[in-house]
């Protein structure tokens, strides 16, 4: 099958090499409407399929699934525009601005029949996120008490030019961008909250947020969650996540996950265990930036050929921009989030 | 004229970057570390002591200090250099911060040669296609430009963006760097990847004959994809020069380990070791020296 990748921007030329690297697809069609970078890959590939509107592709039936790599705002009108001609859809996350334009998006799926609509949180498919989360749940730490989830870049340390840091385009600003990594993670790791604070503040953007901070709260513990791309002295951007329970500490980044407990637990010693990055990650048919994409990219191909996606499924991103709406529209307030599993 | 031979023992320069696959934490305790040039070119006078010819060095923002370091160091007079180019996250950040387009349009506008593209892209003349080799070709020049007083025996396209064409299908950016790095900077013409395999087959599509791939190969397998078997066949074919990379899996094997195991192929005969202290320098040099045979280290004690 052809696979139809739209905007060709970071993401898009990831997941076009990598999907072009999948045995499972015959060509990637490429859909930009940059005349520059049309320009650029008619240069270095001049058999490049690649079209200026994404719908030049819809006449070809060999095409039968598309990502979505454009700017975030722009995912629910496209979604909603493919999804009559195509239900095999991956979207760079954040899957919308927010929920309404997501479920405004998600109605244009045919009531009948199957689709894979999947969303582009990577980190589900790093072997470290997926070992913690497996800690987790087998008790490693004991009964929780609660967590600090964090993630700093230095992307925007002054007003900058992409996208990504302009409101209208993007949707958001960093709790959108960065923070939805986080929300998905930190839900993925201890369940939809009961209850939530949120707070937003810009630091250098004119219109959008440069920092959040929210507290969510569970029956037992509660946890808090911070984010800003304007963090100075990042290499990169880090996504950290610290575990507290009765019996010890767990710290998740994306190099390891460290454990100090005071007994063994789930298959590890008593005192600190360091599972490093080296030591979980296999190889892949094809590494670009990380195998946790081509990861993805397999798992969500699998569920084009028919098989139930596990992980970042449309109804779990529901959740996640319910999340995020009320982070952003809290104001400081405890609120309850209105879409359940 | 035929470029310099490659050194076999050629130190990393991640550590001094900060990057560490093992541990972000001990990636930035180095970075502060040599948060002074001194400090690296102190290194290298060490490494260069055990055997090490020269450093592989990516165009990060510090590459200039660090080579301005080298070259007031007598010691390091005929210290290699081995750029590794772009550095791709100084490109993976400004395509955040601006956008690929952007991005595009910032490299394709910086430099002398910014006036004469700006004139041709308005007269949209015929040749287009043939400009923007020449403008990457200019770019290339740029990122180059600090290490140009340094021998250069090879210059190494890095794995992000070699990868990143590999997956893309777009071959002419192998032949373009093979063709550029020969013709202009009379040295061998390098690729970076973490696809072993499948870069040595598209290579050899392209028609470049013995290309030199530098690669991660390691007991511990790391990044060897798609697995290590089929790296292991691959450089067992002898169609390309195999410089190895991360052969110590970030510390998450003992030396003795790693060396034994890549002294099971012999066509390996070059090595890229990061090592900061005189302790691990001197570990590394004789564990090349003794499991190693073929291969010369000139150790200056």
């Amino acid at each position: 099958m052809k696979a139809l990748v739209i905007g060709f921007g970071k993401m898009g030329m990831l997941h076009a090499a990598t999907l072009r690297m999948m045995p499972d697809i015959s060509e990637v069609i490429i859909a930009e409407t940059s005349p520059l970078i049309h320009r650029v890959i008619r240069t270095f590939a001049p058999d490049a399929h690649i079209v200026t509107d994404y719908r030049e592709a819809f006449d070809d039936a060999a095409v039968q699934c598309a990502v979505i790599a454009t700017p975030t705002a722009s995912h629910a009108p496209i979604f909603q525009t493919l999804a009559p001609r195509l239900q095999s859809i991956f979207v760079e996350k954040p899957f919308a601005a927010g929920l309404a334009d997501a479920t405004s998006a998600i109605s244009a799926l045919p009531p009948k029949g199957s689709s894979a609509v999947m969303v582009g949180h990577c980190l589900r498919y790093s072997p470290i996120f997926v070992e913690a989360k497996r800690l987790i749940d087998a008790g490693v730490v004991g009964e929780l008490t609660g967590f600090q989830a964090t993630v700093f870049s230095s992307d925007v340390l002054k007003p900058a030019r992409s996208w990504r840091f302009k409101g209208a385009a993007a949707g958001g600003g960093v709790l959108l961008d960065l923070g939805s990594h986080l929300v998905d993670m930190t839900r993925y790791f201890f369940g939809t909250p009961d209850r939530l604070t949120g707070r937003i503040r810009a630091i250098v953007s004119q219109d959008t947020e440069d920092a959040f901070e929210s507290e969510w709260f569970y029956p037992n513990f509660s946890g808090k969650l911070e984010g800003s791309w304007s963090k100075p002295d990042c290499r990169k951007a880090t996504l950290q996540i610290r575990v507290m329970g009765r019996q010890g500490q767990m710290t998740v980044t994306d190099d390891a996950v460290e454990v100090q407990i005071d007994s063994p637990a789930a298959g590890l010693p008593a005192g600190k265990t360091r599972l490093p990055i080296t030591a979980l990650e296999g190889p892949t048919a094809f590494e670009l930036a990380g195998p946790l994409y081509t990861h993805q990219m397999e798992a969500w191909l699998r569920a084009v050929n028919g098989a139930t996606l596990r992980a970042n499924t449309l109804e779990e991103n529901l959740i996640n921009l319910d999340l995020i709406d009320h982070i952003r529209n809290s104001s400081g307030q405890s609120v309850r989030p209105a879409v359940t599993v | 004229m035929t470029p310099l031979p490659l050194d076999p023992f050629i130190l990393g320069d991640n550590a001094f970057l900060g990057v560490n696959h093992r541990s972000r934490q001990e990636g930035d305790e180095r970075a502060r570390r040599f948060a002074d040039p001194r400090e690296v070119a102190q290194v290298c006078l060490l490494a260069r002591k055990y055997g090490a010819g020269g450093l592989m060095l990516s165009s990060h923002a510090r590459a200039g200090e660090f080579l301005n370091a080298i070259r007031a160091e007598p010691g390091l007079k005929d210290f290699r250099i081995y750029p590794n180019i772009p550095y791709i996250m100084k490109y993976v950040q400004k395509s955040t911060q601006s956008g690929v387009s952007g991005l595009l349009n910032e490299i394709f506008s910086a430099g002398s040669w910014h006036r004469q593209f700006a004139t041709l892209a308005r007269g949209g003349i015929a040749y287009l296609q043939k400009d923007f080799r020449s403008l990457l070709a200019a770019a290339v020049d740029l990122e180059l430009a600090p290490y140009r007083r340094h021998p250069l025996p090879a210059v190494f396209l890095h794995n992000g963006l070699a990868d990143l064409a590999l997956g893309l299908g777009w071959t002419d950016v192998f032949r373009f760097w093979d063709e550029l790095i020969r013709r202009k900077y009379r040295a061998e013409p390098g690729f970076g990847t973490a696809n072993l395999p499948r870069m040595a087959e598209a290579l050899a599509r392209s028609g470049l004959k013995k290309p030199l791939i530098m690669a991660p190969f390691s007991a511990a397998g790391f990044h060897m994809n798609p697995s290590q078997a089929d790296c292991e066949a691959a450089v067992q074919t002898g169609s390309f020069s195999l410089l190895a990379m991360n052969i110590l899996a970030s510390g998450s094997i003992a030396p003795e380990k790693a060396f034994e195991y890549v002294a099971r192929f012999p066509t390996v005969k070059n090595f890229v070791v990061g090592a900061t202290s005189e302790a691990h320098l001197a570990q590394n040099a004789a564990l090349l020296k003794n499991y190693l045979v073929g291969v010369k280290i000139d150790q200056r004690k």
